[in-house]
Formats: C-alpha cells, structure tokens, sequence
C-alpha cells in the first residue's frame, strides 16, 4: 500500500516535470517568403516595434489565444515577458494607436493554415507540428 | 485662423469618411474593437486645515478631484476604440473616453487618419493626444502602468489633446528601437475644466502653432524618451484678470493674455526588467512672462508573481515671480500594489500623500492624505 502511494507520487512528480518541458517553438513564414529573419527581427514584429521583414514587404504577426501553452512558452521565452506584461505593453501601442495587435488564432493548424495562405504572415507553432506548406526561420 | 481648429479637424475628418467609402478603392477590410476600463474609488483620510475642505487633484485635464468623502468618479473611465481599415495602407483610428468626473460623457480622444507612405514611415491628420510626457498618450489606460495614475505633479497641464498633422518613423540600429516623431496643431478648450476649477471662473484655454518632436531609444530593459514641445498660449478669463502676475477678481467680463511663447523639454529615463522597475521623468517648461516651472518623478518598482510595488515621489516646481509673489510647488509621495489577477486586468491600492506648497495665489488643493483603489482592464 505504502509502496503504491510512493509510485502515485513519484507519476504525479513526473507528469508535473513534463507539463513544464516544452518542445521547441518555430517561427514559420510563407514557403515563398526567402527573406530571412533575424531573432530581432522576430522580437521586433511581435511587439509591433516594426510591421515590415527586412525586404520592406509588409510583416502580418499571427499569435495563439491566450491560455495556449505555446503562446505562454513564446512570449516567456522569445519575448521575455509574461502574460500580463505583454499584455499591458501592447495596450500602449493599441491605445495611442502606434500598433495594431497581432491576429489571434485558436490552434496551431488555424496558423498553419493561415500562414501557407498568406505571403506576409509570421507566426510561431510547436515545432513538431511543421510541415512541407511553411518555411521555417527560427527555432527557440 | 489656422487650419487646425479643433473643431474644424474634427469635422473634416469626419467628412472624409463618406468621400472615402464610395472611393472606386475602398475597400473597408477589416475592423478592430478595443476597449479599457477603470473603476476607481478614493478619500481624502487626512488634511492639514482640519476643516475637511482640502482635496487631492487625480486627473488635471479632466478635473478629478477626491475629497473628504469617497467618491468614485476621478479616477474611473471607459474607453473604446475603433481601428478601420480603409484602403491599403490607411487606417482610421477614433478613440471615445467618458469620464466619470464629467458623467461619463463621451469625448473623442482620438481621430485621425494614418497613412504609412513607406514601410515604419506614418503619415497623420486629425486629432491625437499631446505627447507631452512618456505617460501622456495613455494617461487614461490604467491597465498599462503601475500606479493608480500616473503622477499628478507631472501630468498637471490643462492642455492634452491638438488638432493637426503627425510625422513618425520606426527603425531599429544594432537592437536598438528608435522611434521618431514630429508633430504640428492646435488646441482650443473653451471654458476650461481644471483652469476653471482651481480660478473659479470661465476660462478659454488656445495652445496654438504648437510644433513638437519626440525620439525615444529602446532596448532590452532600457527605455530613453525626449521630447521637445514650442506654441503659443492664448487664454480669456471671464471675471478675473492679472494684475503684475496676479490674479484678482474684476468687473471686467473678458480679460486675456495672448500669444504667450512656451517651450517644454523634458527627458524620461526607464529600466524594466523581470524584478525591478525605475521609471524616472524630468521636465522643464518656460512661458513667456512666467518663472520656469521644472516637473519630476522617481519611481522604484518590484515585481514578484503576479504583484508589483512602487515607491513614488514627483514633483511641481515653479520659481518665483518677479513680484517675489510665489508660484505653483507641490510633491506628492506615493505607495502602492498593483495585483494582476487577470492577463487583461489588474487592481491597484495606492496611499498619496500631497503637499501644496506653493504661493496662496497658486494653492491646487492643499496638503492630503488620499488612499484609492482601482481596478483597470482592457478588452
């Protein structure tokens, strides 16, 4: 008895260590879009700093809804801020009108979509979701 | 009469609109609904008269006043925006804001039609708010920063808004975000609320020929902001007039001072990173006619989880007429908590402790103690 409570605890202590490793996150772009993007460049899109790739081609940033565990990984890890830190940062742009947000979409297939549509799209996904209709320029 | 009447924009703008919808061109893509909300409540707990009749000054440009009893009208507002797509390229921006010291009545904060002629390159024309500090732009977004407002004695002008054409550029050097902006306009505020309130009379308010630039240098935690702003200030008093600098009643029923030359500069400096906030703004503000008037704040922040804490102190400095009569000068030290319960919303306690200091010609409240509370979101 003593002994299954133990293994129920040591599966517990695991399953808690796996919901905190994530996969790797890809920023993925148009498969015709060859322009290439700097990790700067991915910052500066995604926090409405610039809205053009280094071509001078227009940049459409697509994001996760919020509560997606990539999303959270992206603006944690590629962003370095939190959610509500993101948040808050992009009310000032959005409210003195210097940026318009990034188009929020539900799941990784809605981006991947998305993106193989549309030549000036950028977007993140799980990197175990990519697939021959995008172009990857980043991984983190 | 220069083209950017406030009331003239207003109206040309809206009369593009229709122009524009039945252009062969337009193309209405797409349009974005954005909103933010503050509910405020605050008291004034103490006062050094003793006779209750001191108050605490939140929101100059809209006359926010807590006083002895709680009230929740000076710190709260509504806010809704609406981004339209017009043509490629074009985007019409239009910002409603009620404010609850004026019940809720919806004034157009922003209107105005961008243009980005090349890539980071914008082209605006209507009405926007004045960048005259790094928290005037979204002075009424409580959700994008850490106190309950940002500090008065900074942000004690009478004039927030202009009417007229806007120039920006985004650009990034070697990871350093460079944004650039130069502006031109005008503003007329008849019957001004917070010139109204503190002189107890009716006054109109013109900055005109307002000409202003703003660079601002970013990168990682480190966020640099100047600023430059020249115009001319027009302003009728009804009842009141000057008298070598002061203010004395008078049968008169119109009195004014016109084309007054004024010139702010200012510098902020912030550091913002995972723990630690220090957010630091230094103004300096000539008149013709009137002793210099220098604005700061100093704000240390810390952040754990979901919480942020802040230490504040600003200041309201105007030096001494010539007369000797003393000007404006007042500090405010603050503290506070700002809890994000929410990724889209937050609530903030915050203790004030103001001190009016300056001539009795120039009192904007007197010496208070103020506790508010507040709650922001955005939608």
């Amino acid at each position: 008895m003593k002994m299954h409570f133990i293994c129920n605890i040591f599966v517990i202590f695991i399953s808690m260590i796996c919901t905190c490793v994530f996969a790797d996150i890809a920023i993925i772009v148009h498969k015709d879009n060859s322009v290439d993007v700097t990790s700067a460049d991915v910052s500066n899109i995604f926090l409405g700093k610039i809205n053009s790739f280094a071509d001078g081609e227009r940049a459409l940033p697509l994001v996760l809804k919020r509560g997606n565990p990539v999303r959270k990984e992206f603006i944690t890890k590629v962003l370095s801020r939190s959610e509500a830190q993101y948040k808050a940062y992009w009310s000032r742009l959005i409210f003195t009108g210097r940026a318009t947000p990034p188009i929020e979409l539900s799941s990784n297939s809605d981006v991947i979509n998305k993106v193989s549509e549309n030549r000036n799209a950028i977007a993140f996904i799980d990197a175990s979701d990519v697939s021959d209709h995008i172009r990857v320029v980043q991984v983190y | 009469m220069c083209i950017f009447d406030s009331i003239q924009t207003i109206k040309y703008v809206f009369k593009l609109i229709p122009i524009l919808i039945v252009y062969p061109g337009f193309v209405l893509s797409e349009v974005n609904f954005s909103g933010f909300l503050s509910v405020g409540a605050g008291q004034v707990i103490s006062n050094n008269s003793g006779n209750n009749t001191d108050t605490f000054i939140t929101d100059y440009s809209n006359a926010g006043i807590y006083e002895k009893d709680t009230t929740y009208e000076a710190d709260t507002n509504v806010g809704i925006q609406i981004d339209s797509d017009l043509f490629e390229n074009i985007i019409m921006r239009t910002q409603w804001v009620g404010y609850g010291s004026e019940d809720f009545n919806a004034k157009i904060d922003w209107l105005y039609l961008t243009y980005e002629f090349q890539p980071d390159t914008f082209f605006d024309i209507g009405r926007k708010r004045l960048p005259l500090y790094y928290y005037s732009e979204f002075f009424d977004v409580g959700y994008a920063y850490i106190w309950v407002r940002p500090p008065v004695d900074n942000y004690a002008w009478q004039i927030n808004h202009y009417n007229g054409v806007t120039l920006r550029k985004n650009s990034n050097f070697e990871e350093i975000d460079i944004n650039f902006t130069v502006y031109y306009g005008r503003e007329d505020s008849e019957n001004n609320l917070i010139l109204g309130e503190l002189l107890s009379s009716n006054i109109d308010e013109t900055w005109r020929d307002m000409i202003g630039a703003v660079l601002s240098f970013s990168r990682n935690w480190l966020d640099v902001r100047l600023n430059v702003l020249n115009g001319r200030n027009d302003r009728e008093f009804y009842g009141y007039s000057l008298n070598n600098n002061n203010i004395v009643e008078s049968n008169d029923t119109v009195n004014s001072f016109n084309d007054l030359e004024f010139t702010n500069y200012g510098i902020a400096v912030n550091l913002d990173n995972d723990k630690l906030l220090l957010l630091t703004e230094y103004t300096i503000r000539n008149r013709e006619q009137d002793p210099q008037i220098h604005t700061y704040l100093v704000s240390l922040g810390y952040k754990w989880n979901s919480f942020s804490w802040h230490l504040t102190y600003s200041e309201y400095k105007q030096e001494s007429f010539n007369s000797g009569l003393e000007g404006e000068n007042h500090n405010t030290r603050s503290t506070g908590i700002r809890c994000d319960f929410h990724s889209q919303a937050a609530v903030k306690f915050q203790y004030d402790r103001f001190h009016d200091q300056g001539g009795t010609q120039y009192n904007v409240g007197g010496d208070s103690e103020t506790l508010s509370i507040a709650f922001d979101m955005i939608f």
